[in-house]
C-alpha cells in the first residue's frame, strides 16, 4: 500500500469513529468515490436526519480538506436558483474552485418537472461543473429519482444511506479480551463507533459495563493516534469512577495510561511526575511488584528517551529485570532486555556493545519461542548493528 | 490482451479507472471480443449487409440510401461495438466512416433533426478535410449559396460571421466550410438565442439545404472513390440512444421525412424502449439489435461463451490477485446477468467495500446486496410480479409501458435479439420477488 493510501485509509477510519455504527460502511464508501472516483460523478445520499446530515458533512469535509480537495456547500431554497439552467450556473461557478459540492434544499427545490429538466441536462451538468455533486436527500426523493430522471439515476456514481438511529436501547457490545489485538484499522474504527454509540446512551449503562469498555476505547483511540480523545476519557470517564469507588489500584493504572498518552505526545516531564508520584507509589503500597517493575521500566524510557542513560540502565537492570525474572514473565523480561540493549549501544562505553548483542540474541530467542511480532524488530536491530548470534551468545 | 498491459492490481487504482460511459476504441486493451458471448457473430454482418457490403467477398452493391437504427440495452456496449464494426467497414473499395457523439458534439436536450444535420455535414468536412480530399469549389457551390441567402442574411447568421471573422466565403474550400459548421454546430449547443432562429432558417428552407447536402455527399463519394479512401459515406451516429421520452419521438418519428430525405448511409444507436413502441417510420430500418452477453441459455443451458467473455471484461478492469478465489469472480459474473455495466458498477461496489486490497465472498455478497437495494428503491409489487411470471415461463411478455421501464431500467434484460427476456440477478435476490415468485407458482401464473 502507498504511503498516501495508507493516510487516506487512516483519515477515512478516523473519521468514521464519530459516527454511529450502521452509518460507517456506506460512508467509507462515500469517502473512497470522493477521494479516488473520477472527477465528475453524481453522488446520492439518502438522509432525512438533518443533524446526521450536518454531522457527515463536516466529517466528510475534513476528509476532503485533508486531502487538499476543496469542498463547497450550495443550499436550495424553494425558489433559488429559479430554475435549472439558473442551478447550473451556480454549479458551473462553484465548480471553477471546488471539487465537491453538497447540494442541501433539494427535496423542496426539486420538482418533478426540474427532475426531469436535470434529467436532460445532465451532460451538460457535467460538461459545466465537473465536479463530485453530492446530492443530499429524503428516502422518499430518492426513490422516485429513477423514474423522475431515469438517466440522471442510470449515470448515479453510487447511492448511500444513512438512516436515523434505531429508537430502541442498543445492545451492549462484547468485551474484547483478546490477549494480542490483531483487529484491522476498520475493524478498530467501526469498534470505536460500537462502543462510543453505547457508551451515549441514556441512561448510562452501569459502571461495570462501562469502566471496560471505556478503557477498550480509549486504547483504540491511542492506536489511532488520537491522543486527546483517548486523554480526555481516561481523565474525565474512568479516573472519577475509580476514584469515586475507591478502587485505588485501578485508580493508579489509569494514571499510568494517561502518563503512556503523555509521552507519545512528547510530554515527558508530566509523564515522568504521574509515574513517580502517582503511580509507583500506590504500586508499592500495594506490594503489585508486576506493576512496580513495569513502571520503573517506564520510568527508565523517559529517562532513555532524555539521554539519561546511566540511570534508565540502573533501573532496568536493578529495578526491573530481576522482578520479570522472579515471576517468569519471558514477555517483559526480553522487552527489558532489548531496552537495555539500546541504552547500551547509545552509551556505547567499552564491553557495551558486545553485551548489547548478547542481550538482543537472548530476546530474539525468546520472541522467536513466543511467536510475537517484536521478533522482526529485533531482527532488524541485530542486522542494523550489524551483529549476529552464531559467536557472541548460543542461541537458546 | 495486449502483451505489455496489465489490469491494475490496487483497489484503489481500479476504482479511479471505471468510467461507466467510457467507450473502448480498437486498440484499448481491456477491449473483449463478445460476438460468440453475445450470439452477435452475424450482428456485424447484417449492418454490413444492410450498407450493401458482403464482409465474405468484399463486394459491395450500396444502396442509395440506407438509415439503420442499432438497438441495445443502455450500457450494453453499443459504442463500444460501433467502434470496431468501423474499423471492418472501413477501407478502400468499402466505406469512409464519418463518426459522430450528439453527446459532444450536440446539445441532446431537444436535439431535432436541424442540429443533426449541420453535424453530420461538420463531421463529412471534417473527415475530407483530414484525408486532404479536394472537391473543388462547384462541390461545395450549392452549400456555400444556401448558407449565404439563407443564414448569413439572418441576424444569427450576420452575428456567427462576425464572430468567426471569415464565412466560407471568406476562407474559401473545405477549410472555410468546415469552420463555419463547426460554429453553427456551436451555437446550436450553447446558444439558446441563435438555435431557434437557425433551426427556423433550416425548417423553411429545407428542401433546397437537404438538396445541397445530398450534393455535397455525393461528389464527396467521388472524390473518396478517386483517391482510394472508400467508395460511399456512412454516418455513424452515436448518442441518439440517450434521446429520452418526447425527444425521441420527435426525432425518430415526428421528423424521420427530414432524416430520410438525405440519400447517404447511416447508423444510429437507438433507444430499446423505441423498438417496442411500434410507431417508427417504415423507410428506418430498425431490426438490428445489439444482444446482451448471455450467461444461460433460453433453458437454463451454462453459455460457456458468456461466462468466459464476462470474467475477461472482468479480469481487464481488475488484476486476478485483487480476487480471493475463483468462486467470488464466477459470483460477479453471475450477478451481472451479462450485463457490462453492471459488472463495471458491481465490481466498483466490490472496491467501495473492500477493506485491504482482497475482492473475498463478504465483499461480493456486500456489493450484491448494495446493488440490489438500489433496484428495491423503484421497483413495485406489480413489478415483481411481472418479472417473476416472466422468468417462470420464459414468454416474452409484450412490450406495454411498464414492461418498457422495467428494460429501460434494466430491471429486466433482453438476449438473443430480443427473442427472450430474464430478471436481472440482483432483483431476483430480493424479498419482493422471492414472494412474488413463490405467489407465481402458487397460482400456476
Amino acid at each position: 500500500m502507498t504511503d498516501d493510501a495508507h493516510r487516506f485509509h487512516l483519515d477515512r477510519h478516523r473519521a468514521a469513529t464519530e459516527l454511529a455504527p450502521e452509518h460507517i460502511p456506506d460512508f467509507q464508501r462515500l469517502l473512497k468515490d470522493l477521494c479516488y472516483g473520477s472527477r465528475f460523478q453524481l453522488l446520492i445520499l439518502d438522509c432525512r436526519d438533518e443533524r446526521l446530515r450536518e454531522l457527515l458533512i463536516a466529517r466528510i469535509d475534513e476528509v476532503l480538506e485533508g486531502r487538499r480537495l476543496r469542498p463547497a456547500r450550495l443550499r436550495l431554497a424553494p425558489d433559488d436558483p429559479a430554475d435549472v439552467p439558473a442551478l447550473e450556473a451556480v454549479l458551473a461557478t462553484l465548480a471553477a474552485d471546488h471539487d465537491a459540492i453538497h447540494i442541501t434544499g433539494a427535496d423542496a427545490w426539486l420538482t418533478d418537472p426540474r427532475w426531469r429538466a436535470l434529467n436532460i441536462r445532465r451532460e451538460a451538468i457535467a460538461e459545466r461543473a465537473p465536479a463530485r455533486l453530492l446530492l443530499w436527500l429524503t428516502p422518499e426523493q430518492v426513490s422516485r429519482l429513477p423514474d423522475l430522471a431515469p438517466d440522471l439515476w442510470a449515470w448515479r456514481s453510487g447511492v448511500f444511506a444513512f438512516e436515523a438511529a434505531p429508537d430502541e436501547p442498543r445492545p451492549a457490545p462484547e468485551r474484547f479480551d483478546a490477549a494480542i489485538d490483531n483487529r484491522s484499522l476498520a475493524q478498530r474504527s467501526r469498534r470505536i463507533a460500537e462502543l462510543r454509540a453505547y457508551l451515549a446512551e441514556d441512561p448510562p449503562p452501569p459502571d461495570d459495563l462501562r469502566l471496560p469498555l471505556l478503557d477498550e476505547l480509549a486504547t483504540l483511540y491511542e492506536d489511532l493516534g488520537e491522543w486527546d480523545k483517548a486523554l480526555r476519557i481516561r481523565r474525565e470517564e474512568e479516573l472519577p469512577v475509580y476514584e469515586r469507588l475507591g478502587d485505588v489500584r485501578s485508580a493508579a493504572i489509569t494514571q499510568g495510561q494517561i502518563a503512556d498518552v503523555l509521552q507519545a505526545r512528547g510530554e515527558l516531564d508530566a509523564a515522568l511526575r504521574i509515574r513517580r508520584e502517582e503511580a509507583l507509589p500506590v504500586f508499592e503500597r500495594l506490594g503489585d511488584v508486576r506493576e512496580v517493575a513495569i513502571t520503573q521500566g517506564k520510568i527508565a524510557d523517559v529517562l532513555q528517551a532524555r539521554g539519561e542513560l546511566d540511570a534508565a540502565l540502573r533501573i532496568r537492570r536493578e529495578e526491573a529485570l530481576p522482578v520479570f525474572e522472579r515471576l517468569g514473565d519471558v514477555h517483559s523480561l526480553l522487552i527489558t532486555r532489548a531496552n537495555i540493549a539500546l541504552a547500551l549501544l547509545q552509551r556505547a562505553a567499552d564491553g557495551d556493545r558486545v553485551e548489547a548483542n548478547t542481550l538482543l540474541c537472548e530476546a530474539l530467542a525468546d520472541a522467536r519461542r513466543l511467536r510475537i511480532p517484536e521478533t522482526e524488530t529485533i531482527e532488524r536491530m541485530l542486522a542494523e548493528q550489524g551483529m549476529d548470534c552464531d559467536a557472541t551468545a548460543p542461541m537458546r | 490482451m495486449t502483451e505489455s498491459y496489465r489490469p491494475p492490481s490496487d483497489i484503489l487504482e481500479v476504482l479511479q479507472q471505471i468510467e461507466y460511459e467510457e467507450p473502448l476504441g480498437p486498440d484499448d486493451p481491456r477491449y473483449v471480443d463478445t460476438r460468440e458471448a453475445r450470439g452477435s457473430q452475424r450482428t456485424l454482418d447484417r449492418l454490413a449487409r444492410k450498407l450493401g457490403l458482403l464482409l465474405a467477398d468484399g463486394r459491395m452493391y450500396p444502396p442509395r440510401q440506407k438509415h439503420v437504427l442499432f438497438f441495445g440495452h443502455t450500457g450494453s456496449g453499443k459504442t463500444t461495438e460501433l467502434l470496431h464494426y468501423a474499423t471492418q467497414l472501413e477501407g478502400p473499395g468499402r466505406f469512409c466512416i464519418v463518426q459522430l457523439d450528439i453527446t459532444k458534439d450536440l446539445d441532446r436536450n431537444n436535439l431535432q433533426y436541424a442540429d443533426t444535420l449541420m453535424a453530420m455535414a461538420r463531421a463529412l468536412l471534417h473527415r475530407l478535410d483530414v484525408a486532404g480530399v479536394d472537391l473543388g469549389t462547384d462541390a461545395l457551390a450549392p452549400l456555400d449559396a444556401w448558407f449565404s441567402e439563407r443564414v448569413l442574411t439572418t441576424e444569427a447568421g450576420r452575428e456567427l460571421r462576425t464572430e468567426i471573422k471569415t464565412g466560407a466565403a471568406g476562407k474559401g474550400g473545405i477549410p472555410g466550410l468546415v469552420k463555419l459548421f463547426a460554429s453553427f454546430t456551436a451555437a446550436f449547443k450553447a446558444n439558446a438565442t441563435y438555435k431557434d432562429e437557425l433551426r427556423r432558417v433550416i425548417r423553411n428552407s429545407f428542401g433546397e439545404l437537404a438538396a445541397a447536402f445530398n450534393t455535397l455527399i455525393q461528389r464527396a463519394e467521388d472524390a473518396l472513390r478517386d483517391t482510394g479512401n472508400g467508395s460511399r459515406v456512412v454516418f455513424i451516429i452515436d448518442g441518439t440512444d440517450k434521446l429520452r421520452g418526447e425527444d425521441t419521438r420527435l426525432f425518430f418519428v415526428h421528423d424521420a421525412e427530414q432524416l430520410l430525405a438525405i440519400e447517404t448511409l447511416v447508423v444510429y444507436t437507438a433507444p430499446l424502449s423505441l423498438k417496442y413502441e411500434g410507431n417508427l417510420a417504415g423507410k428506418l430500418d430498425a431490426d438490428l439489435m445489439l444482444p446482451m452477453i448471455k450467461l444461460a441459455e433460453r433453458n437454463g443451458t451454462p453459455c460457456d461463451a458468456g461466462m468466459r467473455a464476462v470474467r475477461d471484461i472482468l479480469l481487464r478492469r481488475a488484476d486476478r490477485t485483487l480476487f480471493a478465489t475463483d468462486d467470488d469472480i464466477e459470483r460477479l459474473v453471475q450477478a451481472c446477468g451479462g450485463h457490462p455495466r453492471e459488472l463495471l458498477r458491481l465490481l466498483k461496489l466490490c472496491c467501495e467495500f473492500a477493506e485491504d486490497d482482497c475482492i473475498d465472498a463478504a465483499t461480493v455478497d456486500a456489493a450484491v446486496r448494495q446493488l440490489a437495494s438500489e433496484y428495491r428503491r423503484f421497483l413495485a409489487p406489480d413489478d415483481y410480479a411481472l418479472l417473476a411470471g416472466i422468468d417462470r415461463d420464459g414468454i416474452h411478455a409484450g412490450n406495454d409501458e411498464r414492461t418498457r421501464r422495467l428494460l429501460y431500467n434494466l430491471a429486466l434484460l433482453e438476449y438473443n435479439d430480443g427473442t427472450w427476456r430474464r430478471s436481472h440477478p440482483v432483483v431476483r435476490t430480493l424479498e419482493g420477488y422471492a414472494r412474488a415468485a413463490e405467489a407465481a407458482a402458487e397460482t400456476g401464473n
